[in-house]
């Protein structure tokens, strides 16, 4: 018992996780309250910052997130397990922000936010000062992830995807394909032409503002 | 190695996508060519930075719109789990629609019938007729009758039928006879007897009573 306890080999975790997913997945069947308390707390957060990523906007992505559980609520019963719950949410939340996109850009598109900017509208919590880092290190990495930000926004939405689920959400190459609905070579040919493009919007990005570099020098 | 297709070569060895031999051959690659090994530290940096970037923390609005809606999916599930329970659904449903439907009108109608009650207790008792034990019936007729009491019944021998005519008080102001021998001692008999007077709408007048006189017999 103790052994079998103590195994954490990635099999052993991988067989865990599906035990888990499915008993999840009965207790939602069966209107558990314990169930969707777990299945909000395991996965609002990875499905709202992987709806953001590939939107780049708060307010859709909450949007998104709200259709994804819901689709998630209604149809738990067609769930058959033939992939895992992690990878059929995201294929549910890559789908939805896929739609959400599309009709982004036919209705709201020349639509102007009246709203504050992300600067006016950040949580005090991100405002507090982090004593443990210099201003210099918090500045450059403010920068460097608005530009890396800005930068994955304006690549192609297929490869961003890609990209987001290869090295910001950190899944592996078959469960992107799973995701996607792709085969394991487009997936690779996607991560790799999206890491390009990525590479170059950034050296554009960096070639057009050269003030945005910055340079630590010593106080004279 | 050569650098035949440097970006696919950098991109499966940062996923660690190479087979023992191949990613020995590739790190040994990178160790000799100054270009590719540029090209592996940027890639590997851009997806350090990617794994860096700050996860979005996701609004408390939308957590609690996400547990509202859980909760309402929950209860749909359950609503739908049997019959009895969808039944119960339905009865609650209808209940709910009745409960709504009649409470503005609970307090004008509880106020309509203690009002009629009130006015139905108030008036009827003034409506009804005050009767007593010595009340005289005033539409109808009171026919004349003999007063027991008052009638000599000396005299007569015989069956003798005679028609008296009785005044207002009660006495015999006239008599026919009708049938058999009137003899001296009845005639005066029923000149100095007393009769109930027949009434009109509750007044003593005068009126006729046919009287019969049987087996009379006189004494002394």
């Amino acid at each position: 018992m103790a052994a079998s306890i103590l195994d954490l080999s990635p099999e052993r975790t991988a067989e865990v996780a599906e035990v888990e997913d499915l008993r999840l997945v009965q207790s939602l069947r069966e209107g558990s309250e314990w169930a969707y308390e777990r299945l909000l707390t395991r996965f609002q957060q990875p499905v709202y910052a992987l709806a953001f990523r590939l939107l780049g906007d708060p307010s859709e992505a909450g949007d998104v997130v709200q259709e994804v559980f819901l689709k998630v609520f209604r149809n738990i019963g067609s769930f058959r397990g033939q992939s895992s719950l992690k990878t059929w949410v995201y294929r549910i939340t890559v789908n939805e922000a896929h739609n959400a996109r599309r009709w982004f850009f036919r209705h709201r598109r020349r639509e102007v936010d009246l709203d504050m900017g992300p600067e006016e509208t950040r949580d005090w919590k991100e405002t507090i000062p982090d004593g443990s880092r210099s201003p210099f290190d918090v500045a450059f990495d403010r920068e460097q992830h608005i530009m890396i930000e800005a930068a994955l926004e304006r690549i192609s939405p297929i490869f961003r995807e890609a990209v987001v689920l290869r090295d910001i959400t950190d899944l592996s190459y078959d469960e992107i394909a799973e995701i996607l609905g792709v085969t394991l070579g487009t997936v690779k040919s996607r991560i790799l032409r999206g890491r390009e493009a990525l590479r170059e919007e950034l050296a554009g990005s960096l070639q057009g503002s050269r003030f945005l570099r910055l340079v630590p020098k010593t106080a004279e | 190695m050569s650098c035949a297709n440097p970006l696919e070569m950098v991109s499966s060895l940062l996923d660690g996508r190479m087979a023992a031999g191949e990613q020995e051959n590739a790190l040994a690659h990178l160790k000799s060519c100054r270009l590719c090994n540029a090209r592996f530290q940027s890639a590997h940096h851009l997806r350090q930075s990617l794994q860096d970037l700050n996860q979005p923390p996701i609004p408390d609005v939308l957590t609690g719109r996400l547990r509202v809606l859980a909760s309402h999916e929950r209860e749909r599930r359950l609503r739908y789990a049997t019959p009895s329970a969808l039944f119960r659904h339905w009865a609650a449903g209808v209940w709910l629609c009745f409960d709504n439907m009649m409470r503005p009108r609970a307090l004008p109608f509880a106020g309509g019938v203690i009002s009629a009650l009130l006015l139905v207790g108030v008036w009827f008792p003034a409506m009804a007729s005050k009767q007593s034990v010595n009340d005289v019936p005033l539409s109808t007729w009171g026919y004349a009758g003999p007063s027991p009491l008052d009638v000599r019944t000396t005299g007569a021998a015989g069956d003798v039928m005679v028609e008296l005519t009785i005044d207002e008080r009660g006495r015999v102001v006239d008599y026919v006879v009708t049938s058999g021998k009137m003899t001296p001692e009845l005639g005066g008999m029923i000149l100095f007897s007393r009769f109930n007077p027949a009434t009109l709408f509750g007044r003593p007048t005068s009126g006729k009573l046919i009287y019969r006189l049987s087996q009379i017999s006189v004494i002394g």
